[in-house]
């Protein structure tokens, strides 16, 4: 592929520690900033999941108030999901959407800086509640009222913080659309973009739709809060159960957002090391689409229990079991790729194909949540808490490490230790299941969620999923030693291409990638894109 | 990258070629550059050349702000969509009457 991509490398584009990272307008700083806090916020996140498993090792209360424990677990969900999936995908996408189309960077660059910004504040705003009198918001990260408005005064920051962290999404989704619609290089046309493009433009889409909505949910609970509205407050002719179909409205469709770039960053590395074009590219674009649309015709399957007609269970049962037909396309293309490929198991295939297995285990359970009749047993209970954790961090955390894997040397210039990189993977993906699937066992047993203390009979299982707890948190150590090593201190440069089978313009520019990209469009060769000019 | 971001082109034009505004960032290292004859061509040649690679310049930067201008109005209008989701999720409970 002809490109025009000449380097002007970091070490030549002068700025002061300050201008770069707190003054950058360039995409791949900016996405090195989503990362580095993204990285921050999965130990602040995965401290508290490790006092939250430390207060489950045994029954009986060991180390905490119960409220405390309502604190962590809501705040663990906040800080997971708007402090590390979201954002890491977002600095996935600052770092490689504007070297994957051939732009010279993101189309709106200030705008990209402050959506940035806009996080370590909101951040701030709300792990500072932990501090405040009556602690930190307790009532789960859904923030259902009435339980909500119980709390303390801090539920102020936890809307304030909500809707900065709204607004940074936002913001980032629009660039990311403005980028993808107008800054490809000539001849890139949209079904030619990689995969990881494509979910991107689809998963902003879906920021654009559902943000708006929970800043809107959370804006009634502000205003019945503080300003004496009876929004949600059903002794005064308000109704509490329109707060979780509003919530859902927004909760559902988040749940993609979480997934849909991992589904791009899989059909990124399978191909590569099957050595093989992507088996249905179009048929993956489209299934990508179908998931979002249906996204958000699903939600109130998060709410079967509250009672609601016949029909409207039917509909959104048969419509939740609907998503296993485009989701299954993707798996089956996956796997279609890899038949027949010549397989190598560098790290990040190794990530990828424990992705797909540990993501279709989350899914399956996901479909069985999906009966009604099945789902008011599993309500509530740690088989959900399975599912979501078997999609969130089999799925979406274990495709951002694949990713990192998989770039950091186009990022870095340098190669990573395989066997840290590899003790990192294999130690991840079996302390991952100590720690998920006995919480099957412990749902299906009965066992419920949100609770600091629980039956005798659930000790056992508790007790394993703690110690995998405790495993999989230490092992992401190795993770940013791993980083740490190849950034500052690995002396194995890379090459341009990096991997031995890699399409796309990303790969066509040196190691460390420059500061500008493309200053002059590159031209594009059908047959050098990752999903080529083969077709199935 | 804002409009004063080092330009790069990729065009060779041998040395002294360079015309202002378009810096050239690599070495020159162009198989004119190398010729014998590279060094002894006429100054109105070397002037078109650099002329030729100044319209290049121009016109991709004109270009790219043709591109930013287009990615500012998609802005605009998704903003305007997100901002039309937030109202319409303060009054939905009035409009669609969910039954529960």
């Amino acid at each position: 592929m002809s490109t025009t991509a000449q380097a002007v490398p970091y070490e030549e584009h002068h700025q002061s520690f300050f201008e770069r990272w707190f003054m950058s307008t360039n995409h791949k700083d900016i996405g090195t900033l989503y990362l580095c806090f993204s990285c921050l916020m999965l130990f602040v996140g995965g401290s508290f999941a490790m006092l939250i498993r430390a207060e489950l090792f045994e029954p009986g209360m060991q180390l905490m108030q119960p409220y405390f424990f309502n604190e962590l677990t809501s705040m663990h969900g906040l800080v997971m999901i708007f402090g590390v999936i979201m954002p890491s995908f977002v600095g996935l996408a600052n770092w490689m959407i504007p070297m994957q189309i051939g732009a010279p960077d993101m189309a709106l660059p200030r705008l990209n800086n402050l959506s940035f910004w806009i996080l370590p504040f909101a951040f701030i705003l709300l792990l500072s509640t932990f501090f405040m009198p009556g602690g930190a918001p307790a009532a789960g990260w859904t923030m259902y009222p009435p339980l909500v408005l119980q709390g303390g005064e801090s539920i102020a920051f936890l809307i304030f913080s909500i809707h900065l962290l709204g607004i940074s999404s936002v913001l980032g989704s629009i660039n990311i659309i403005a980028t993808v619609l107008n800054m490809r290089a000539p001849g890139m046309d949209l079904l030619k973009m990689p995969m990881f493009c494509w979910s991107w433009l689809i998963t902003s889409f879906l920021v654009i739709a559902v943000m708006p909505v929970l800043s809107g949910a959370v804006t009634m609970v502000l205003f019945d809060r503080f300003f004496g509205t009876n929004f949600f407050n059903a002794a005064a002719g308000g109704d509490p159960v329109m707060y979780q179909h509003v919530f859902w409205f927004f909760g559902h469709p988040e749940v993609y957002i979480m997934i849909l770039p991992a589904f791009g960053i899989i059909s990124e590395i399978v191909p590569t090391f099957s050595r093989k074009p992507l088996f249905g590219y179009k048929a993956m674009v489209f299934a990508i689409a179908c998931i979002a649309f249906l996204s958000f015709l699903v939600w109130a399957h998060h709410m079967f229990t509250v009672g609601m007609p016949l029909g409207g269970e039917v509909f959104f049962m048969f419509a939740t079991m609907l998503i296993a037909v485009p989701t299954g396309v993707k798996i089956f293309n996956w796997v279609a790729t890899m038949w027949n490929g010549s397989l190598s198991f560098e790290v990040p295939m190794l990530w990828a194909c424990a992705f797909i297995v540990l993501f279709s285990i989350g899914g399956f359970s996901g479909v069985m949540m999906a009966l009604v009749p099945a789902d008011f047993q599993y309500y509530g209970t740690y088989f959900i808490v399975a599912h979501f954790h078997y999609v969130l961090v089999g799925g979406a955390l274990f495709s951002i490490l694949g990713a990192v894997y998989f770039w950091l040397p186009k990022w870095s210039g340098h190669m990573y230790s395989n066997f840290w990189a590899k003790l990192h993977f294999w130690s991840s993906a079996i302390s991952v299941n100590v720690l998920f699937f006995p919480q099957q066992f412990l749902g299906f047993a009965g066992m419920p969620r949100r609770i600091p203390d629980y039956n005798v009979a659930f000790a056992d299982w508790n007790m394993v999923s703690s110690i995998g707890g405790f495993w999989f948190g230490a092992t992401q150590l190795i993770f940013v030693g791993v980083v740490i090593h190849t950034v500052f201190f690995s002396k194995a440069k890379a090459t341009a291409r990096v991997w031995e089978h890699t399409y796309g313009l990303e790969w066509d520019i040196p190691s460390p990638a420059p500061h500008h990209s493309f200053t002059v469009p590159p031209v594009i060769d059908d047959s050098q894109l990752a999903h080529g000019t083969l077709t199935h | 990258m804002t409009r004063s971001a080092t330009m790069t082109v990729d065009v060779d034009v041998g040395h002294g070629g360079a015309p202002e505004g378009a810096h050239h960032d690599a070495p020159s290292t162009g198989a004119d550059a190398r010729a014998p004859g590279a060094q002894r061509g006429d100054g109105i040649e070397r002037d078109d050349r650099a002329q030729a690679m100044q319209d290049r310049a121009d016109a991709a930067l004109e270009e790219l702000d043709q591109r930013k201008a287009g990615a500012r109005r998609t802005a605009w209008i998704i903003a305007a969509i997100a901002a039309a989701f937030f109202i319409a999720s303060l009054f939905q409970g009035h409009f669609a009457h969910i039954p529960h």
